[in-house]
């Protein structure tokens, strides 16, 4: 176990590679409750989520959720996040459980008009299921039908008279979902999934694993590849910055500015080894151009997998090096992910 | 977590198996434990001369790299070369196929040599759980 922003959190169950395969081959069970959760609410809800964010949450249905980062003026990262139509005039943002007093302080400072922000993240437990038999799994133990609902998309659900809000989306890259229940269930939401899904292979996934499985699918995770330092235009998270939509949001002139000095790339160790962040990213003529942000070993692949960020003018090359106890050891830059869930 | 009572312990939770003035090293139950599933060992080459307390290869787990040590001044004898493919057994086996450098030392250093029996890295291992 080890404390994460105040929670007791196991790294490992029956240890990571046999969590990570898991997940893969059949389904992983994740307590995630430690995530923050902030509702936004009011009239002018909407016009607040639309100036705080760069996405566009104007585009979200009712029933629907999408990513993204939440800027400083400067376009460095205060948090990534999932925000969820719950109702017009009510969302709410899953924010991570590191920054969640951060996040909530950095909303509430710059909500204009009617719209009120609140810290519910006690009252909400999160659960995570994901893994090619999560579909048959949710049926068996709350009778629910994952594939009717689209990726991105969720549905409120009342299980033995609790509601659930159930989310197909997740941080594996595989099928599933992230199921948010009033705190005072999860345990019990927890062990009927876990009772339901045994026989289907199901495992409990600690953070280890967590890590390796996003690292696969090249999500970033914030402290690593977001952090309050670094350009958001270096992240690969592109697609979420709205810069036509007509509203102004915090960070669009740095975002427009454009100057970037580096920019994430993907790379797998040639060689045995396991890169780690901070280790020095060199080119091939043992120059330093940048630094690896999260490095682990892949259980998918066998080998060691990085993501670094690279000087702007050295992110193209096919061939670096990763500079492991004063050795550089050879890796080939690819493009993300690092390994393609079947779907 | 096991333990077996012919070996010697060290503080850096490393077991040696001293037979005359060659020496056996691999790491500890509690600290294959503590690493996680092991996926790579870096070892040293054979012939290599050390000091005492010198890092002599290295133990990466998903979650970790760990350095190991060699207690006591020496030349490497052997390596357990199987680990290169098998680097698991450190993980399923720690006391038996997965040990990791046979060196050989003075024997007037290992008479001296600042190293725990059986109990007392219980206990010492114990405190730090």
């Amino acid at each position: 176990m080890v404390d994460f922003s105040g929670w007791e959190m196991p790294v490992q169950y029956q240890g990571i590679i046999a969590e990570h395969k898991a997940t893969r081959a059949r389904a992983g069970l994740f307590d995630v409750s430690h995530m923050g959760e902030i509702l936004l609410t009011g009239k002018d809800a909407l016009s607040n989520l639309q100036r705080l964010l760069p996405n566009d949450p104007s585009k979200l249905a009712l029933g629907q959720a999408q990513y993204s980062p939440l800027l400083y003026d400067n376009a460095t990262v205060v948090d990534d996040l999932s925000v969820y139509k719950l109702a017009e005039e009510k969302y709410l943002l899953c924010v991570n459980c590191s920054n969640k007093d951060k996040d909530f302080a950095w909303v509430r400072q710059n909500l204009q008009g009617d719209c009120l922000a609140q810290d519910v993240s006690d009252q909400y437990g999160q659960i995570a299921l994901q893994g090619p038999e999560a579909v048959e799994i949710l049926q068996k133990a709350l009778g629910f039908d994952l594939m009717s609902l689209k990726y991105w998309w969720f549905t409120s659900f009342t299980w033995e008279g609790a509601e659930l809000l159930i989310a197909r989306m997740g941080y594996t890259g595989e099928k599933g979902c992230e199921i948010f229940c009033p705190s005072g269930v999860t345990r019990k939401l927890w062990e009927a999934i876990l009772a339901a899904g045994e026989p289907c292979g199901l495992v409990p996934v600690g953070l280890g694993a967590r890590d390796t499985l996003r690292m696969e699918v090249a999500y970033p995770l914030y402290g690593q590849e977001l952090d309050d330092r670094r350009h958001v235009l270096g992240a690969n998270v592109t697609r979420f910055l709205k810069l036509d939509k007509p509203q102004d949001f915090i960070g669009k002139q740095a975002l427009q500015a454009g100057n970037n000095p580096e920019r994430l790339i993907y790379l797998v160790l040639e060689e045995k080894g396991i890169p780690r962040p901070h280790y020095p990213l060199l080119n091939l003529a043992g120059q330093r151009v940048g630094e690896v942000t999260s490095g682990t070993y892949s259980p998918s692949l066998g080998q060691g997998i990085a993501i670094a960020y690279a000087r702007e003018e050295e992110a193209s090359q096919a061939e670096y090096l990763i500079e492991i106890r004063g050795k550089g050891l050879k890796a080939r830059r690819i493009q993300p992910p690092f390994y393609h869930p079947s779907k | 977590m096991e333990t077996r009572h012919e070996l010697k312990y060290t503080k850096e939770h490393e077991w040696v198996l001293i037979e005359g003035n060659q020496l056996t090293l691999g790491i500890t139950d509690f600290a294959q434990s503590q690493l996680g599933d092991i996926v790579f060992v870096e070892l040293p080459e054979v012939g290599t001369l050390v000091d005492a307390h010198e890092a002599v290869g290295n133990i990466e787990s998903v979650k970790a790299v760990s350095e190991v040590f060699c207690p006591l001044a020496g030349e490497i004898l052997a390596i357990n070369k199987e680990l290169e493919d098998a680097p698991e057994r450190v993980n399923t086996a720690c006391y038996d196929e997965g040990w990791i450098i046979r060196f050989k030392a003075e024997e007037s250093d290992i008479t001296e040599a600042d190293l725990m029996d059986e109990e007392e890295y219980l206990a010492y291992a114990k405190a730090q759980e």
